[in-house]
């Protein structure tokens, strides 16, 4: 089979990227692996489309959300995207400290609104927080969106434009000449392409290596907690740092998102020991929480590099080949805008966001990622 | 979680399937722990009255089944130990049981396990379906034998099954009206089946006392007929029935309508599978039954070494056939734990199969001749509720499928059907004709949703005891 442009992965990154590419008059065949597109972690996610807390990707989230802004027509379907704000939550004294300095920073880089709240209005805002909760960090701009609806609206509406997506189908390799990448080889066969797309979120360092890139990139675990439906509790998504969150969707069900874990073994098992754990945790700062009943628990294998930025754009000296993946959990909220991204890129142009903190090699040479990743 | 002793033998499920299981493996030499959701044993056909209730008949109190005391009198056993009011809501590296009371979530280790879970009233959806006053056949048998609560002054039956006929009589006894009996099977078709009767004089005279006394209050029982249609403003005034075609769908222009105030549903049972999925048991699809069963050899064994299916959860086969699949799962558990010897096991299992397989014939002719018939499925309409927890209609999941989705995990993330409370037990079933149908799969080709813990919903406080504290916040 020949095409234009080959995308590895139908996951935001991977239907974004076709959708666009699409737009721009390419041929282009989506990869996938699984049954239908989404299935992965951009399926699994959290919901949230959040620029504040972001450290190199402020410039790209923010513009990302424009992007989202008009998503839904442009896709001409319902993505249940909502700005309901993003409240981060602290309960250590010297963590309000480090929110103050965030937030005079985010402000000075054009994050318009992002403000701090005290213990009284974050309690105001989430009724029956607890009152050891500090102070609060308020982004009114972010918001949240339906994973199991924007994933397939991308698909969809890149199929509408001549996308075939290939369910079913794994990549194997890159097909390559002299320091070109030429096409991928799939389980069905190989496929020449102009341009070889790594949308392959945990699995994309493999053939990133195969370019000639090292590209660390560490598997993790994220868990999330589904409770049955509720009346309205409260509106912003809700974080609270680096051990987890919540919000509570349209749909009425209260999300609980537990920190990421090392998952070396690519696998989607919960762990319900360290769930009940954290579910204590977080009844502790929520109260009301403990008699809700919980509907079903699933993880999703999401991916990290060493400094937690993505990978964006090209290798040095290797042509036809453009990777967008390492996402570090930043993935749902930034995918419309690097899809575009992409499509930039493969078109010749310069790229609307600076892509300097992602360059693919800042760790190819790094013999302290090398070892035990 | 709490740690609780490891057990050499679970038995979740204490109806008959699970008490028979449980009571032969122990009196084997295993000790055994017999885990169940209700407040007393007997599960749903021995369901014993609350300790409270008085009856002037002691036969009452016990499911009113003569046959109930000679299982029931089984327990108390020196070493079974009944854990009641307990949910078993998951299952971790294969030998961890999660269970759940009000209050707790425990995990508990077992070496093998037995799933006597039962099964659940099928769901059929008309229009109107979800109307107050429209209740299940067995709720309803439930009520008026034990409650002593009648569900309605005027009711129409619909279902497929000698439980109607049961429920029937019941009502008429205790002074309700029936005003028909609408029966989906088609009898004229099933005169193949009637040798296999032979010999069962019991059911047949049971069956035929129940439609004397129907011809003698004159009520009409329509073969070949299904519900269409319930209406009425807050609760159910009329309900609507119409004659099938061959492949059991209803043919417009039939429709037959009467006055009511309760309707009484029996379109079967379907097997409580969803722990053995879990599990991670193969499923076969059963043709009659139209839907999912838990596979199993002739020792009831699963295919997941040590789990093993005794009862409804496996066959719809009833209370007798219980029975003696549990004593063949609890006897060959107790070989597999070295309790008894290849020979003891080989001698009970040789006359309890031969009895399984006379038992068995009456039990497969009854569910031929009341096969759930594809056509069933089509009384529902494009604005018909099909998944009640999250309010989804069949037209929405047909959206779902234009839009794409090929598989009914795909057409729950699509649609949120099957993301509510039940967990999908009710709406799967439901959807997956129209996936069928849409998409042109065979029914045995779409395999049920996903299952994931908890196979009940439990409270995150029930979740969370018992966990250690960590030091935030």
């Amino acid at each position: 089979m020949r095409t234009d442009v080959a995308v590895i992965g139908g996951g935001i990154m991977g239907c974004a990227a076709a959708y666009y590419l699409a737009k721009e008059g390419f041929e282009v065949v989506l990869l996938e692996k699984n049954a239908a597109v989404g299935l992965e972690a951009s399926g699994r996610c959290a919901c949230g489309v959040r620029q504040q807390g972001r450290k190199g990707a402020l410039q790209l989230a923010m513009a990302s959300v424009r992007v989202w802004s008009s998503l839904p027509q442009e896709l001409e379907a319902d993505l249940e995207y909502v700005r309901t704000g993003n409240l981060k939550i602290v309960w250590e004294p010297e963590k309000a400290a480090a929110l103050e300095s965030e937030t005079t920073w985010e402000l000075s880089q054009g994050l318009a609104g992002v403000r701090m709240l005290t213990s009284a209005e974050c309690r105001e805002v989430v009724p029956g927080i607890t009152e050891t909760i500090v102070a609060g960090k308020l982004c009114p701009t972010d918001g949240m969106a339906n994973p199991m609806l924007v994933v397939p609206a991308f698909g969809r509406a890149a199929a509408r434009l001549g996308v075939r997506i290939l369910t079913r189908t794994s990549v194997t390799g890159l097909l390559t000449l002299g320091s070109s990448v030429c096409g991928v080889t799939t389980d069905a066969g190989e496929i020449e392409a102009n341009y070889v797309i790594n949308t392959a979120g945990p699995w994309a360092a493999p053939f990133n290596e195969q370019a000639g890139c090292f590209t660390p990139i560490r598997p993790g675990l994220d868990t999330l907690i589904i409770t049955e439906r509720q009346p309205h509790r409260f509106t912003p998504f809700v974080g609270f740092g680096w051990w987890g969150y919540i919000l509570q969707p349209k749909s009425g069900n209260i999300i609980l998102g537990l920190e990421e874990k090392t998952n070396e073994a690519f696998s989607t098992q919960v762990d319900y020991a360290e769930l009940a754990i954290k579910a204590r945790d977080m009844i502790q700062l929520l109260p009301w929480l403990g008699d809700v009943a919980f509907l079903r628990a699933f993880s999703g294998i999401t991916e990290y590099t060493p400094d937690k930025e993505p990978y964006i754009g090209v290798m040095p000296g290797v042509s036809g080949y453009y990777v967008a993946c390492g996402f570090s959990g930043q993935g749902f909220c930034l995918g419309p805008m690097v899809g575009k991204i992409i499509s930039e890129l493969v078109t010749g142009r310069e790229p609307s966001v600076s892509l300097e903190p992602f360059k693919p090699d800042r760790f190819a040479t790094d013999q302290i990622h090398r070892e035990p990743l | 979680m709490t740690q609780l002793a490891p057990t050499p033998l679970t038995v979740v499920g204490a109806g008959p399937a699970g008490i028979m299981a449980a009571f032969t493996a122990a009196e084997a030499g295993v000790s055994v722990t017999l885990i169940d959701d209700n407040p007393l044993p007997g599960g749903q056909y021995y369901r014993q009255a609350p300790p409270e209730f008085r009856f002037s008949d002691p036969i009452d109190a016990q499911s009113g089944r003569p046959d109930a005391p000679a299982v029931l009198k089984k327990l108390p056993h020196p070493i079974i130990k009944v854990l009641n009011n307990m949910l078993v809501w998951g299952v971790f590296d294969q030998h961890n049981l999660a269970l759940a009371d009000g209050e707790q979530s425990y995990l508990l280790p077992t070496d093998r396990v037995i799933l006597a879970t039962g099964a659940y009233d099928r769901p059929f959806a008309f229009t109107g379906w979800t109307l107050p006053g429209i209740i299940g056949a067995g709720a309803a048998l439930r009520m008026i034998k034990t409650q002593w609560v009648l569900p309605g002054k005027r009711v129409l039956l619909a279902g497929l099954g000698p439980l109607q006929l049961a429920l029937a009589d019941a009502l008429i006894k205790s002074g309700a009206e029936v005003v028909c009996v609408a029966e989906a099977a088609n009898l004229m078709r099933s005169w193949q089946q009637l040798p296999k009767f032979w010999g069962h004089w019991e059911r047949i005279q049971e069956g035929m006392a129940y439609l004397n006394n129907l011809r003698k209050n004159k009520v009409p029982v329509l073969y070949n007929y299904a519900i269409v249609g319930a209406f009425g403003k807050d609760h159910v005034e009329k309900a609507q029935i119409a004659r099938l075609d061959e492949q059991g769908a209803p043919i417009p222009g039939t429709e037959r309508q009467f006055d009511v105030d309760s309707v009484c549903l029996g379109y079967g049972l379907l097997p409580s599978f969803q722990l053995a999925a879990a599990f991670g048991c193969q499923l076969r699809f059963d043709q009659n039954l139209g839907w999912y069963a838990p596979q199993h050899d002739a020792s009831m064994e699963t295919t997941q070494e040590g789990v093993f299916v005794a009862g409804d959860v496996t066959d719809i086969a009833g209370a007798k056939v219980a029975q003696v699949e549990g004593q063949i799962a609890g006897l060959t558990a107790a070989h597999q734990l070295g309790c008894i010897s290849g020979k003891v096991l080989a001698e009970r299992l040789g006359s309890l199969r031969s009895r399984l397989k006379r038992l068995n014939r009456l039990a497969e002719a009854l569910q031929k001749i009341y096969a759930f018939r594809p056509g069933l499925a089509k009384a529902a309409k494009e604005d018909t509720l099909l998944c009640r927890c999250e309010e989804i209609t069949f037209g929405q999941v047909k959206k779902a499928l234009a839009d794409g989705a090929t598989d009914l995990n795909q057409v729950k993330l699509a649609t949120r059907a099957g993301m509510g409370y039940c967990q999908g037990r009710f709406c799967s079933v439901l959807a997956a004709p129209v996936v069928a149908e849409v998409t042109g799969q065979s029914m045995s080709d779409l395999y049920p949703f996903t299952v994931r813990p908890p196979i009940q919903p439990i409270p995150l406080g029930v979740l969370a005891s018992g966990a250690k504290i960590n030091s935030h916040p």
